[in-house]
């Protein structure tokens, strides 16, 4: 589950701000992708190294919507890019990206 | 020496090239060249000055302008406006095919980016002097974004005394060219090329998607220590580009132009930003100086008459350029469709060129150095080099065939990656625009 794992981006993947959303692109498939303004935001977080909270809370800051509906919509993203091999996980000991949450949890 | 644009003054919406400190002023519209444009031509070409009315582009048929501005290369260029459009009042849903076949541009150019700064590091490395020729670079400098131009490859510079080495290394890492690497060390050849031939093209899979890098020694008739000893950085999205300094790389952008035969409008579009952007710095003594050693007045004057019929642009000092010659020359372009680059046959080709030299003296050498081998002739099939005699019969067998009448096409331009529908497979019907990670776009 990447919420417990630290996460960082691909190596393979290189990405393109279009300002409205974002493109993903795959070096290794050819595979390119569409993120939205909220995954965007998401991206630039975990590009950032950011934890689930910080995200959360600059998604606050931008979007509407409760605190739930931010953690899940996080976390249902992470698995999804993890699916894709999108984003890896770090070698680093450091789990920033896993936040506070999962902090919690262990 | 005055260096200002001067705008025409026909559209009274903001204009991106009326910047004050350019010392614009306005122009008469009888100075306007007739155009022949279809009706999202004309608004493609209002878009890229920025003097557009926001009312037309509500009203246009977008898939139709969609589908000319991806013909044209001029796909980023509506698209980065799209958000304007939007708060024009232009339905999200017509402005979907437009994003989406953008996204596959980007992705495209994504790849070319990655590449061209692979390559630079790794020859860098190696002790070879390479920098990087229109391309991504230049969209990042010129538009602040890798994604603006539409790109079909990386175009490297490199010193010819360095090509040989340049493309041992390209073959270590897995790229093929047709042209042997021996005839990069063969002087005879090298000496023979022009800015129309001396390049090789390489070609490898990334990702499954053929990556086309093309290695120039030789892009302007001038010395080659004109070239190397003024390269400058740009200021660029993502980092600073090391390049042409500005005045032989404007002479660059319209020598490549005029050699596609002026027919792509993106191309001049990327003159024109060029211009907005950099003729306030330019020297333009030097930049007449270049036009003159190169002999190429007259390719720039007519760039700089198409300039000013699509874009109503005018530079100061290239004016004395616009000649009466380059005039009529431009006019006939304008009455011609807009299409991207083509494939015309070797003699339209060589005639055209012809045509545009500057004078009698021009035309004779370009058709002495016809008369030379080229690689088709230096090169057996299996990459063996033929002795020169042999090379030189074989060209002239070749040249008797084509007086002949003969006249077989040539790849002699870039390829026309500007369709989405080609590069980029896209299918609408999987679209999940709620979720943040949308479907994959496609493989490029």
């Amino acid at each position: 589950m990447p919420g417990e794992t630290a996460l960082r981006v691909s190596p393979d993947v290189v990405a393109q701000d279009l300002g409205d959303g974002l493109v993903l692109l795959n070096l290794r498939t050819g595979i390119y992708w569409g993120l939205n303004s909220t995954g965007a935001a998401i991206w630039r977080g975990i590009e950032n190294q950011d934890g689930v909270e910080k995200i959360c809370r600059q998604l606050r800051a931008e979007f509407d919507g409760s605190e739930e509906e931010f953690a899940s919509a996080v976390h249902a993203l992470l698995s999804e890019l993890a699916a894709h091999e999108l984003i890896v996980e770090k070698a680093a000991s450091a789990a920033k990206i896993t936040g506070k949450k999962t902090r919690k949890a262990k | 020496m005055d260096t200002s644009l001067i705008p025409d003054t026909l559209h009274s919406s903001a204009a991106t090239y009326s910047h004050n400190s350019l010392g614009v002023q306005p122009r008469a519209a009888a100075d306007q060249l007739k155009i022949l444009l279809s009706p999202e031509e004309d608004l493609l070409v209002s878009m890229v000055t920025g003097r557009y009315d926001p009312a037309v582009f509500r009203k246009a048929d977008w898939p139709a302008l969609t589908v000319a501005a991806a013909r044209l290369g001029m796909l980023g260029h509506l698209a980065r406006r799209a958000e304007e459009f939007s708060l024009a009042g232009v339905p999200g849903s017509s402005l979907a095919a437009c994003v989406e076949a953008w996204r596959g541009q980007t992705a495209f150019n994504l790849l070319l980016a990655h590449t061209e700064k692979d390559w630079l590091g790794v020859l860098a490395a190696r002790g070879i002097t390479a920098i990087p020729l229109k391309g991504v670079s230049l969209s990042r400098i010129l538009y602040r974004s890798p994604a603006v131009r539409s790109t079909t490859d990386v175009d490297l510079l490199v010193p010819a005394a360095q090509m040989s080495t340049a493309a041992e290394i390209f073959e270590e890492r897995g790229y093929r060219s047709a042209l042997p690497r021996a005839l990069l060390s063969r002087r005879a050849f090298l000496s023979h090329t022009d800015e129309h031939t001396a390049e090789t093209v390489y070609v490898a899979e990334r990702g499954g998607i053929p990556v086309q890098v093309e290695l120039h020694w030789k892009i302007l008739p001038l010395q080659e220590k004109t070239i190397w000893n003024s390269l400058v950085e740009y200021d660029a999205e993502g980092g600073a580009v090391r390049g042409l300094s500005q005045a032989p790389y404007l002479l660059y952008l319209c020598a490549h132009l005029a050699g596609h035969g002026w027919r792509s409008l993106h191309w001049l579009a990327d003159i024109a930003a060029f211009l907005e952007k950099f003729s306030g710095r330019m020297d333009a003594a030097e930049f007449l100086g270049h036009c003159d050693r190169a002999r190429f007045r007259h390719r720039v004057g007519v760039t700089f008459a198409l300039l000013e019929a699509y874009f109503g642009m005018q530079w100061q000092p290239a004016k004395s350029l616009v000649t009466v010659r380059a005039r009529r020359a431009a006019e006939g372009f304008l009455r011609r469709p807009l299409e991207p680059a083509s494939t015309p046959g070797v003699l339209e080709v060589h005639r055209e060129r012809l045509r545009q030299l500057d004078g009698g003296k021009d035309r004779l050498r370009y058709l002495s150095r016809l008369a030379r081998p080229t690689r088709e002739e230096w090169a057996r099939e299996d990459g063996s080099l033929r002795t020169t005699a042999a090379a030189w019969a074989i060209r002239a067998r070749r040249l008797l065939n084509l007086a002949n009448g003969e006249n077989k096409p040539e790849k002699i331009v870039e390829s026309d990656f500007s369709s989405s529908a080609n590069r980029h497979p896209q299918d609408p019907a999987e679209r999940q625009a709620q979720r943040p990670l949308e479907r994959p776009r496609g493989t490029i």
